[in-house]
């Protein structure tokens, strides 16, 4: 069975609820926002992930999720995570005005 | 009743009168035409269809008429129009048939909205439904109709209608439109096969409608569950190849082909990933009809 998670969140100011569907290395995110869907590798979508749900808190669980499950040092992961989430900004899939 | 029940002078009665009420699939049409060839087609190519009477639900009350004024004689043409509305410009009246069969499309496409509809041919066999998304060019409806005469019944040549419901594919077995080489190409595979009036010089090329076979339009109601989902790729002179296709990948092309898809929004996208998560999906490239059929006959008799 496909994991499906839902980035649920309560806080008022993030006005998207991605919805991810993994199949195995590859992720379909779809963003009720725009009505774009996008195919991402499952690593990046883990990530757009817990991006999200950093920006309800805890800000650092994509590094310590990039340097637990795939063994990057703090400043691959610094650099990884910072990379995508300029690529997700530039899709609309993360916003910093949700902070 | 169906429409072969009716005789010639009372389905003119109805096409020109209040309209004749008859089902496509899970639709319900109303069609008022004074145009001849529409009223030939009908009988023709909608003979195994039911009429309705006048308190069914119609989904669909659609006028084809040649436009009226001096350029009824000038240039003959044809418009199409649906609860009144105009949706294109008018089509030479020699295109009537035509106009009839792509409006009834958009009708479908445009507002049944309690199906995810993706652009696709629909067959089936035991029990098993195949279905067959492409763009123009793909071979999708030669492929669709060579199978239609190989033991499989057709739901439709051209959408697959996904129910917000249950989840299944229903039909909607309306004629098969054949263009250009393909029409020669299904004559000469599948003698049986009937056609239509030809329609030429048409934005697509020259159309014949092909019929669907009577057990298939009988069977309008049975919806499926689907199986195999093959993107065919027609190409000239290539290597047959099938590869399969990746869910995530057959996700996003379906959402591509589906007509509706950003009005469903969240609810589609749940259903396309159901959909695509009980499908065997692969890519199909093929040289020509017979090697698309083996093709499909090595996919679909693959164990998983």
């Amino acid at each position: 069975m496909p994991l499906r998670v839902i980035a649920s969140t309560q806080q008022k100011n993030i006005p998207s609820l991605l919805v991810f569907r993994f199949w195995g290395e590859e992720c379909v995110v779809y963003n009720p926002l725009s009505g774009d869907t996008h195919l991402l590798p499952a690593l990046h979508a883990e990530i757009l992930q817990l991006i999200t749900e950093g920006i309800r808190g805890d800000s650092d669980r994509p590094i310590d999720h990039l340097m637990a499950e795939y063994a990057m040092s703090y400043e691959e992961a610094v650099e990884f995570s910072s990379a995508l989430y300029k690529n997700y900004k530039s899709l609309g899939l993360v916003d910093p005005s949700w902070n | 009743m169906l429409i072969s029940d009716l005789d010639r002078n009372a389905l003119k009665a109805h096409l020109s009168g209040q309209g004749l009420r008859f089902r496509t699939g899970p639709f319900g049409v109303s069609l008022r035409t004074s145009i001849p060839a529409i009223a030939c087609h009908i009988e023709k190519l909608y003979p195994h269809s039911e009429a309705l009477d006048n308190d069914a639900f119609i989904d669909f009350h659609i006028t084809t008429n040649p436009v009226s004024g001096l350029r009824r004689r000038l240039k003959p043409q044809v418009v199409f129009s649906f609860d009144g509305y105009k949706p294109f410009k008018p089509l030479p009246l020699a295109q009537a048939t035509a106009a009839f069969e792509w409006g009834l499309n958009w009708c479908i496409a445009s507002i049944s909205h309690q199906y995810l509809i993706i652009h696709s041919a629909v067959v089936e066999k035991d029990g098993l439904g195949l279905m067959l998304p492409g763009s123009p060019g793909s071979g999708k409806s030669t492929l669709c109709a060579a199978l239609t005469h190989s033991g499989w019944r057709l739901l439709s040549d051209e959408m697959a209608l996904l129910s917000v419901t249950d989840g299944m594919i229903y039909p909607v077995p309306r004629p098969v439109s054949l263009k250009n080489q393909s029409i020669q190409i299904i004559k000469a595979f599948a003698a049986e096969a009937q056609f239509g009036d030809r329609v030429a010089g048409t934005t697509k090329g020259d159309i014949e409608h092909m019929y669907v076979p009577e057990e298939n339009a009988l069977q309008a109601s049975m919806g499926i569950h689907a199986k195999y989902l093959v993107f065919p790729h027609y190409q000239s002179g290539c290597e047959t190849e099938v590869a399969p296709l990746s869910k995530g990948r057959a996700s996003m092309s379906l959402i591509e082909n589906a007509f509706n898809f950003n009005i469903l929004g969240h609810q589609g996208f749940e259903m396309i990933s159901d959909l695509v998560g009980s499908l065997e999906c692969h890519d199909f490239t093929y040289p020509d009809l017979q090697q698309a059929l083996d093709g499909i006959e090595q996919i679909t008799s693959a164990k998983p």
